[in-house]
C-alpha cells in the first residue's frame, strides 16, 4: 500500500523527456507559416485566373441575353464568396488570441467557433452549391441558340449529374461525417466545460 | 542568435520538461506528449512579445499548455484512457526496472482520471505552488485544495488497485 507522497517520489524519479528542442520548435514555426502563405497564395491566384476569364467573358463576348451576365455574376459572386470566406476564418483563427484566458474560457470559445465551422459546412455549402448550379444554368441558357442544341444538350447533362451526384451524394457524405466529428467534438468540449463547472 | 531566440532557448530550457509531464499525463502516450509540447512552444514563440515584461512566464505557459491540451483533437486523444504505448517511458537502460515500472503504472492511473484530474495532478506531483494551479487553471484556490484532496485519494486507490494485479 502506498500513499500518496510516496506516488509523488516515484514521479520524482522518472527519467521521461521530451523529444524535442528549441530549435526544432523555430524551425517548425517558420515552415508552417512558409506552407500557409503559399496555400493562401495559390488559393488568391487560382481565384484571380477565376475572376480574369469570368471578366473576360463577360466583357468580350456579346451576349444577347442577360441570364448569361447573370448567370457570370452569380458565378463570380461564388467564388468571390468563397474567397472572403477563406481570408475571414483565417483572421479570426489569428486573431483569436484566447490561450491565455481561463480554460473555461478558451472551451466556450472553441465551441461557439466549431459551431460556426458546422453551420458553414453544411447550410452555407448548401446555398453555395445551389447558387452555383443556378449561375451555371443561367449561363448555358444561351449556349443552346448559340452553339446548337445537341452540344449543350450533352454539356449541360453532363453538369446538371455532376452536380447532382455532388449534391446527393459527396454533399449529405460530407454533411453527415461533418456532423458526426462536430457532434463529438462539441459533446468532448461540453464534458470539459462540465469538469470545470463543477469545481465552482 | 538573436535575442528572441536566445530567450526562448531558456524559456524552453526552464520550463519544458514539466509542461512535457503534464500532457504526457493528459495525453496517455510520448508521441502525443510531443506533439502537445510541440504545439504549446509554438504558441509560446508566436506570443513572445507578450510574456516579455511578465512576472510569471511560467503561470502563462502552464496556461496555454492546458488550454491545448483540453481542446487538443479527439483523434490524437487515441490512448489517453486505454493501454499506454510501450514507449512511454524512455528508459535509460535497456531493461525496464521497477522504477520505471511504477512509474508506468502511476501514468496508466492519471490517464484512468478526468481530463482536468490529470492537469490538476500533475502539476501538484511537480510542486506547482497551489496559488499558481489556481490561476493556471482558473478555480478559486478553496475549490482547488478541495478537489486535489478528491484526486490525490483517487489516484492513490487507482494506483494500489494497480500495484495488486
Amino acid at each position: 500500500m502506498k500513499d500518496f507522497d510516496s506516488l509523488v517520489g516515484i514521479w520524482n524519479e522518472q527519467k521521461t523527456a521530451p523529444k524535442l528542442d528549441y530549435k526544432e520548435i523555430i524551425t517548425q514555426y517558420k515552415k508552417s507559416r512558409n506552407k500557409l502563405s503559399s496555400k493562401i497564395l495559390t488559393e488568391l491566384l487560382a481565384m484571380v485566373i477565376a475572376m480574369f476569364v469570368i471578366a473576360y467573358l463577360a466583357f468580350k463576348i456579346d451576349f444577347e441575353l442577360w441570364t448569361s451576365y447573370f448567370g457570370l455574376v452569380t458565378i463570380f459572386g461564388c467564388g468571390a464568396y468563397f474567397t472572403i470566406i477563406q481570408i475571414i476564418n483565417l483572421k479570426r483563427i489569428n486573431n483569436s488570441n484566447t490561450l491565455f484566458d481561463k480554460p473555461q474560457g478558451h472551451i466556450a470559445f472553441i465551441k461557439k467557433f466549431r459551431k460556426q465551422r458546422y453551420t458553414q459546412h453544411t447550410r452555407n455549402y448548401n446555398v453555395y452549391t445551389l447558387a452555383l448550379s443556378l449561375g451555371t444554368g443561367l449561363f448555358f441558357i444561351e449556349m443552346v441558340y448559340k452553339l446548337g442544341s445537341l452540344y449543350v444538350i450533352i454539356v449541360a447533362c453532363a453538369t446538371l449529374a455532376w452536380f447532382a451526384i455532388y449534391y446527393f451524394y459527396f454533399l449529405r457524405n460530407y454533411i453527415r461525417k461533418e456532423d458526426e466529428k462536430f457532434q463529438e467534438m462539441i459533446d468532448d468540449l461540453e464534458r470539459l466545460d462540465k469538469q470545470f463547472k463543477d469545481l465552482d | 542568435m538573436s535575442e528572441k531566440e536566445q530567450a526562448f532557448q531558456e524559456i524552453f530550457k526552464a520550463n519544458s520538461k514539466k509542461i512535457y509531464h503534464l500532457c504526457l499525463g493528459y495525453a496517455g502516450d510520448s508521441d502525443a506528449a510531443n506533439d502537445l509540447l510541440q504545439e504549446t512552444f509554438l504558441k509560446v514563440w508566436q506570443n513572445l512579445e507578450k510574456f516579455r515584461n511578465q512576472a510569471m512566464i511560467s503561470t502563462w505557459i502552464y496556461r496555454i499548455a492546458v488550454n491545448t491540451c483540453l481542446t487538443y483533437l479527439k483523434k490524437e486523444k487515441r490512448t489517453a484512457k486505454d493501454e499506454l504505448t510501450p514507449n512511454i517511458i524512455e528508459t535509460v537502460e535497456e531493461e525496464v526496472s521497477e522504477k520505471n515500472e511504477q512509474v508506468e503504472i502511476l501514468y496508466k492511473c492519471i490517464s484512468q482520471l478526468d481530463e482536468n484530474e490529470r492537469i490538476i495532478i500533475t502539476m501538484v506531483m511537480d510542486e506547482i505552488p497551489y496559488p499558481e494551479i489556481a490561476e493556471i487553471s482558473g478555480i478559486s484556490e478553496g475549490n482547488l485544495r478541495v478537489k486535489i484532496h478528491r484526486i490525490k485519494h483517487k489516484l492513490t486507490e487507482l494506483y494500489n488497485q494497480h500495484e495488486r494485479l
